[in-house]
């Protein structure tokens, strides 16, 4: 963990902040990081469907339904880099891992079939907060053998969950919120700024960052909470003006407020653990449309 | 000897070639009605009208000369001058050398309706000489009693299967045609009914593992595999294999020919059959509301399998394999074909 120190504190006193603004820049540049990569996978565990595929089959539609998730979760959820497994394999270890599995009722002659979700977060399992859907009954037509129909099937379905507005609340708050996308920030009175790029992530005025932190104060841990409202962008990374910041001893309940102790708290040596989430992400809206995509309805 | 002993033993020679043309035309008669009867059974009606009045007035003839008794002197003696003459007992006995040859090298195929009010109004007979038809397909219905035709100079036998192609469900009938014989045969009395073990299948427990029909090209083929004369699983020597490829989503009808597996299915007790398949259904926990959809999609194009055509007793084995796969997905073991019905139902509905 390092909290990169942009620029002397004496400066802010001093000299405009137009200028201080360019030096931050310059010393930063370097600095800015790409989106977190979230890796989608889809896996039929189904053994009626399995039985029913060639090795080489299989693994065809299951990475085309891995692309579709990627394609869909990339429009509703910009600020992660959704990537399909097969085309992340190689890469970079991603930040996140979003799992589609074809499972069968267990226990049964007629086994129902249902989509489930599976999380990680750097390699740890997480609960990807939305609960496993029926696909088929145990006495439908599950579609073992149609594999083109199926496939239909499985977009058709996708599309409607992503298009869901509790389906997209679910997956947020109960995973996506959870994926941290960075774990420094730089301080510019009163911004503070996400060092990932903020044309990737796509976040309009009404989204909300969330720093948690620990930070050790006189031998005493202190941990502690900060809602960021991006503004604007400063050399491509995301600066935000703070919106809330709790912690037990600072609190900040006026958005564009700030307090000297912020500096102590977010940044070494104080600082010992600092974690960026995406709180509530509100996409921004392309050149040409009117208003946001909202993903997380109010 | 005296004039009047001359005359009486002129008209006594002549009474007696009288009587004796007249016993050869009644046999010739005879002989021609019975030839007749048998060769030309179509047409016996009209026969039977011609050489049955023929042959009365011959009887009656004999008996007036033995009797002296009669109608009017001339009419007698004309049948005198026709049948005292040498010359009719020449033609009597060329006539008779013709009907010995027609009596040896005739031989005559007919079939005659005898159905009865329950059973079919038509039957269809083929008369197969090794596997191809030796006439047109003979029909015979309640209101067209008698279908066939004679053979003349017929000079050798023929072996001949006789078989009911529509409706099915009789075996065949092998007769051998002599060129003096007729072979005439009462449709359908003279066919024994078939006996019939056809099991259907249903392998219910695989349900959603099989292609359905429609599937164009599924990625992975099933395979049925019937053994019969032993246990599931043995490779004895006796044991007769058979294979159904590409097995899809629909019931099997196996054991019989096609074409009888049609009649047996359009003859079944609908209602009977619905409602055993429905009971098969509910066993399994298919919802009420879901059963018909079920029974149509296994019914609605069942595949005819048509061997090994089952015998009684036949100890079978059924196992589904998928193909590339050592273990049968499924098996059912019936160890002895013994059932009343046509057609028995196996649902394979064990326990996964």
């Amino acid at each position: 963990m390092s909290i990169r120190w942009c620029a002397p504190g004496w400066l802010f006193g001093v000299v405009p902040g137009w200028f201080a603004l360019l030096l931050f820049c310059s010393a930063s540049a370097s600095g800015q990081a790409s989106r977190p990569v979230v890796v989608t996978d889809f896996v039929i565990e189904s053994p009626d469907h399995k039985s029913n595929f060639t090795p080489d089959a299989e693994r065809q539609v299951e990475l085309r339904i891995a692309t579709e998730l990627a394609r869909l979760c990339q429009e509703r959820f910009g600020f992660l880099k959704w990537v399909p497994a097969d085309a992340a394999a190689g890469g970079s270890t991603p930040a996140a891992q979003l799992t589609l599995s074809l499972k069968a009722e267990s226990g049964s002659k007629f086994p129902a079939i249902f989509l489930e979700y599976t999380a990680a977060i750097s390699g740890q399992s997480h609960f990807p907060g939305v609960q496993k859907e029926q696909l088929f009954g145990g006495f439908d037509d599950q579609l073992t053998t149609d594999h083109a129909r199926l496939e239909r099937t499985l977009f058709e379905k996708l599309r409607q969950q992503l298009a869901n507005d509790a389906f997209r609340h679910d997956l947020h708050e109960g995973f996506l919120q959870d994926i941290p996308l960075a774990d420094t920030v730089k301080l510019l009175e009163p911004q503070v700024i996400i060092p990932v790029n903020a044309e990737e992530l796509t976040a309009s005025h009404e989204s909300v960052l969330l720093v948690r932190f620990s930070a050790k104060l006189s031998g005493t841990l202190e941990k502690g909470v900060v809602e960021l409202i991006p503004v604007s962008e400063v050399e491509g990374s995301l600066s935000c003006l703070i919106q809330r910041l709790l912690s037990p001893t600072l609190v900040v309940n006026q958005t564009g407020g700030w307090d000297p102790k912020i500096a102590v708290l977010l940044q070494p040596p104080a600082v010992e653990s600092l974690n960026v989430f995406m709180l509530i992400y509100k996409k921004k809206p392309n050149p040409g449309t009117e208003g946001a995509l909202s993903t997380r309805p109010e | 000897m005296s004039e009047l002993d001359s005359k009486k033993h002129i008209e006594a020679s002549g009474t007696r070639r009288y009587r004796l043309n007249l016993a050869l035309f009644v046999v010739f008669m005879i002989c021609l009605a019975i030839w007749f009867q048998r060769h030309l059974q179509t047409y016996v009606t009209e026969i039977f009208l011609v050489s049955g009045t023929l042959t009365l007035w011959a009887v009656w003839q004999i008996v007036q000369s033995w009797l002296q008794w009669g109608w009017d002197e001339e009419v007698a003696e004309l049948k005198k001058r026709l049948l005292s003459q040498a010359r009719a007992t020449e033609y009597l006995i060329f006539g008779f050398v013709l009907l010995c040859i027609l009596w040896s090298t005739t031989s005559s195929i007919y079939v005659a309706y005898a159905g009865n009010t329950n059973g079919p109004a038509t039957f269809t007979v083929q008369v197969l000489q090794k596997g191809n038809l030796y006439l047109p397909p003979l029909e015979v219905a309640s209101y067209e009693g008698v279908a066939g035709r004679p053979y003349f100079l017929h000079w050798r036998s023929v072996d001949l299967e006789f078989r009911i192609t529509d409706p099915p469900g009789y075996e065949a009938r092998q007769e051998r045609l002599a060129p003096w014989t007729g072979i005439h045969l009462l449709v359908p009395a003279d066919f024994a009914p078939k006996k019939f073990r056809v099991l259907r299948l249903v392998p219910l427990q695989v349900f959603n593992r099989l292609p359905t029909v429609a599937s164009q090209s599924p990625d992975v083929h099933y395979v049925l595999q019937i053994s019969r004369g032993g246990p599931c699983g043995s490779d004895a020597a006796g044991i007769e294999k058979f294979s159904v490829e590409d097995l899809r989503r629909q019931a099997l009808y196996i054991g019989a020919p096609e074409s009888d597996l049609k009649w047996l299915i359009e003859k079944r007790d609908d209602r009977k059959f619905r409602a055993e398949f429905a009971n098969a259904l509910a066993r399994n926990q298919v919802p009420e509301e879901r059963r018909p959809e079920w029974i149509r999609e296994w019914e609605a194009s069942p595949r005819l399998v048509p061997s090994p055509a089952f015998r009684e007793k036949d100890q079978v084995c059924i196992q589904i394999f998928q193909v590339g796969m050592r273990n049968p997905l499924l098996q059912k073991q019936i160890p002895n074909l013994a059932f009343e019905e046509s057609i028995r139902s196996e649902y394979m509905e064990g326990a996964r």
